[in-house]
């Protein structure tokens, strides 16, 4: 055991520490969140997968501060994570892009809230669009850009702000298959150039695979992160990674583990439509 | 979330009650202030008095019959209309704009035509009615037809629904909330303009009645009237509002 | 290809090739109207003595352009509209992103806030009137309130249907509400928000002409009552067609105003 393992949140390492997380409605209390634990190291891309419903995107909220968690806590360097942190920032499923800015605008915003002069702000906004393959269309707006640009946009927005950790909600959710694969890739590029930490939710097993150092996987409710799968595959993640059986091997794993748990809540939907 | 939820919906209603209580305060207060605003009890006794000796019926019959009928032709000529205009395209571009621009001349200033095409009679009265309840009526069918799911008619063509049971099942309970607004806002822009233009020409209604208690300074009485207009512009929302709920069902 | 598919795209192009522009169709259609006006005093079937010839009323027009008195009464109009609804504006804009910020003050508002559009504001112009005496303090307020309505109403629609992501993001970015309102919310609702001040001017505008025509001194509403009180009936409908021209520019500048803003948006 190295060093900043004994301690990692010293080392700007992301630290869930037994997030329990419960809603009251209707006089009933649900458990959305029975335990999460977990570390995300400096640099580490990690994923979280699970069925439906289980609370992925809640514990993401948790992690950036946007939630409370009910009982535990979620730190870096120490602190405790209590409220909105500018060096949280997240890539949101919809689009989340301003339509009445220009992109460069757009990718300015946080440095914008935060104070930075103009032209700092818009040089920095200018390099980051460069990193995300966006060089040439800062003075377009979001409608004239296809889907998977504007979510590049909204990962611009979120890398410009120099972040200690990038969270993504199912960020390409909402795109079609090529798109998805292709934005992913482009994702991979950059992900590879910034070693930025990532927190990334999805349900897509073969995203999860491609993109993570480490894959989560969270149970149905009441959730708890039931394993965590570390994907040893080598990067770059070329085509002969990703075409390769040790991948499919992976997804084949992931696959195992999740099957069961997205059955069992299909079932209780069903059962509580009915 | 019910658990505040229950302790709010009574804070709610209770505040519900107290807006209206709140305002004849308001009222009671500004009377105490200055004599040129009316007491509540001089004024809700003036327009007693008138109603018990028989002088303002005729007047309030007058002013209802006039602002009825205005509406009612207004939504059998209005909603057909617009529910027609807006299932074509290009008549809707059309005719859209023609009625929304004309929403900003008040009705008012047309009193002079209808007046001298129906002299001083109840029929100017429905006129102006007519023309101040029938835009925003056509605006709101077209804007609910509009606003139809295409995916419920193509729906209802696979079914190979008749025009009229697409119309009657599927479009108009789908524009229905739309058109009620539209109906709602019709009635008391009839009322209004029935009332204006009675302040101006008429030999009967409220709105001369308010005009003479202004002339004579019979203040409580122009007071009484006033709010007594306000109440019936409130009774046909509400009037509207039922048949609304009872439609939807 | 079958016959039904021919037949399919026959029927979709031919709207394309053989119409006009709509605004063209609307210039027919308004010409269709006026030269009925036209034959029907022509025809004798009305007295030309009560409506006059659109033909005679357009003869008048250049002359009454001319008068400084058309212009001052506009210009008053146009001026007692603008200040009413400055003030709508403000306050039901001001007000609708407070209630929305107060939940339960808005429920308890709500059935009122929408009755308020039942009530013929009007109305209470001669209450105000004795109140406030003559002038134009009873025509601001009147217009005001006729204005107020519609714009607090879609306010607390526009800020009510923010895409759900916009808020997050500003939360996640750690905007004071300031800045959430002003660099996110605000613009994001701006569409929705526009035609309620639309509307709200409309309003201002036929309430200030109506009350004009009531009681007043200046004004275009002033104006036309003065003249159908002196049977100066051709002067009458000029006035009273430069007014629709007047509310019809302003609503197709509102309409232009929007589609600048909305391309801009795009």
């Amino acid at each position: 055991m190295t060093a900043w393992d004994r301690d990692p949140a010293a080392r700007g390492d992301v630290v869930v520490d037994e997030v329990r997380m419960t809603y009251v409605s209707e006089g009933r209390t649900t458990v959305a969140i029975e335990n999460a634990s977990g570390t995300v190291r400096k640099g580490r891309f990690v994923s979280i997968i699970g069925p439906s419903g289980c609370g992925k995107s809640t514990l993401l909220d948790i992690v950036a501060g946007l939630t409370r968690p009910t009982s535990g806590q979620v730190r870096i360097g120490g602190e405790s994570v209590t409220s909105p942190r500018r060096d949280f920032p997240m890539v949101f499923q919809d689009d989340s892009t301003l339509h009445w800015r220009t992109v460069l605008d757009n990718v300015a915003l946080g440095l914008e809230i935060a104070g930075v002069p103009k032209a700092e702000r818009r040089a920095r906004a200018r390099d980051i669009l460069g990193v995300v393959g966006l060089r040439g269309f800062e003075h377009h707006r979001p409608r004239q850009l296809s889907g998977g640009m504007r979510q590049r946009v909204a990962i611009a927005r979120a890398l410009v702000m120099e972040p200690a950790m990038l969270l993504m909600d199912e960020p390409f959710g909402a795109l079609d298959q090529q798109t998805r694969t292709l934005v992913g890739i482009e994702l991979l590029r950059i992900w590879e150039e910034t070693r930025t930490s990532v927190l990334f939710v999805t349900h897509d097993i073969r995203e999860a695979v491609t993109l993570s150092d480490e894959v989560w996987v969270m149970s149905r409710r009441p959730s708890t992160i039931l394993d965590v799968v570390h994907v040893d595959l080598p990067r770059p993640r070329d085509t002969d990674v990703l075409r390769s059986a040790q991948f499919e091997g992976y997804v084949g794993v992931l696959w195992d583990l999740i099957q069961a748990e997205v059955a069992s809540a299909m079932r209780e939907q069903e059962r509580a439509a009915s | 979330m019910s658990i505040h939820a229950v302790p709010a919906r009574s804070f709610v209603t209770a505040g519900r009650i107290a807006v209206p209580v709140l305002l004849v305060a308001g009222w009671a207060a500004a009377a105490a202030l200055t004599p040129e605003v009316a007491t509540v009890g001089a004024s809700l006794s003036a327009v007693a008095g008138a109603w018990a000796d028989g002088t303002l019926r005729p007047d309030v019959a007058d002013t209802l019959q006039a602002v009825i009928a205005g509406f009612a032709l207004s939504a059998v000529m209005g909603i057909p209309f617009g529910v027609w205009a807006a299932r074509r395209t290009y008549t809707y571009q059309v005719v859209e704009p023609l009625f929304s621009s004309t929403a900003a001349v008040p009705r008012i200033v047309l009193l002079p035509i209808f007046l001298s095409l129906f002299g001083i009679t109840v029929n100017a009265k429905i006129a102006i009615a007519v023309s101040a309840a029938i835009v925003p009526i056509v605006l709101t069918s077209m804007a609910g037809t509009r606003t139809v799911n295409p995916t419920l008619i193509k729906l209802g063509r696979s079914l190979e629904m008749s025009r009229w049971t697409l119309l009657r099942r599927v479009i108009v309970p789908a524009a229905l909330a739309s058109i009620m607004s539209g109906l709602r806002i019709g009635f008391s822009l009839a009322l209004l303009a029935v009332i204006l233009s009675e302040f101006v020409a008429a030999t009967s209604g409220i709105g001369l009645r308010i005009q003479s208690a202004y002339s004579l300074q019979q203040l409580p009485l122009m007071y009484g009237l006033v709010v007594l207009v306000v109440l019936v512009g409130l009774a046909g929302n509400l009037g509207i509002w039922f048949l609304e709920r009872r439609a939807a069902r | 290809m079958s016959v039904l598919d021919l037949g399919g795209i026959r029927m979709s192009i031919r709207p394309a090739l053989g119409r006009m522009p709509a605004w063209a169709t609307r210039v027919v259609v308004v010409a269709a109207l006026l030269t009925a006006w036209h034959l029907a005093v022509a025809g004798g079937l009305v007295s030309s003595l009560t409506v006059p010839a659109p033909l005679d009323c357009l003869r008048r027009l250049p002359g009454i352009l001319g008068t400084a008195a058309f212009w001052s009464d506009a210009a008053r109009s146009l001026r007692t509209t603008v200040e009413a609804f400055a003030a709508a504006a403000a306050i039901g804009v001001l007000a609708g992103a407070l209630l929305t910020r107060l939940p339960v003050v808005a429920r308890i508002l709500e059935p009122y806030i929408v009755g308020a559009y039942a009530v013929p504001v009007v109305v209470f112009y001669p209450t105000f009137l004795v109140v406030f005496g003559l002038g134009t303090a009873p025509i601001v307020l009147t217009a005001f309130l006729m204005a107020v309505v519609p714009v607090l109403m879609t306010t607390m629609v526009a800020l009510s249907e923010l895409r759900p992501t916009h808020r997050k993001l500003a939360r996640s970015l750690a905007c004071t509400r300031w800045q959430a309102f002003r660099s996110i919310l605000l613009p994001s609702a701006l569409p929705l928000l526009l035609p309620g001040l639309k509307l709200g001017f409309v309003y201002a505008m036929a309430a200030t002409v109506g009350v004009e025509f009531i009681v007043a001194d200046a004004g275009l509403g002033f104006r036309i009552g003065e003249l159908y009180r002196n049977f100066e009936t051709v002067d009458m409908y000029v006035h009273i067609l430069a007014m629709i021209a007047v509310a019809a520019g302003f609503n197709s500048l509102f309409n232009l105003l929007e589609r600048v803003i909305r391309k801009d948006l795009a």
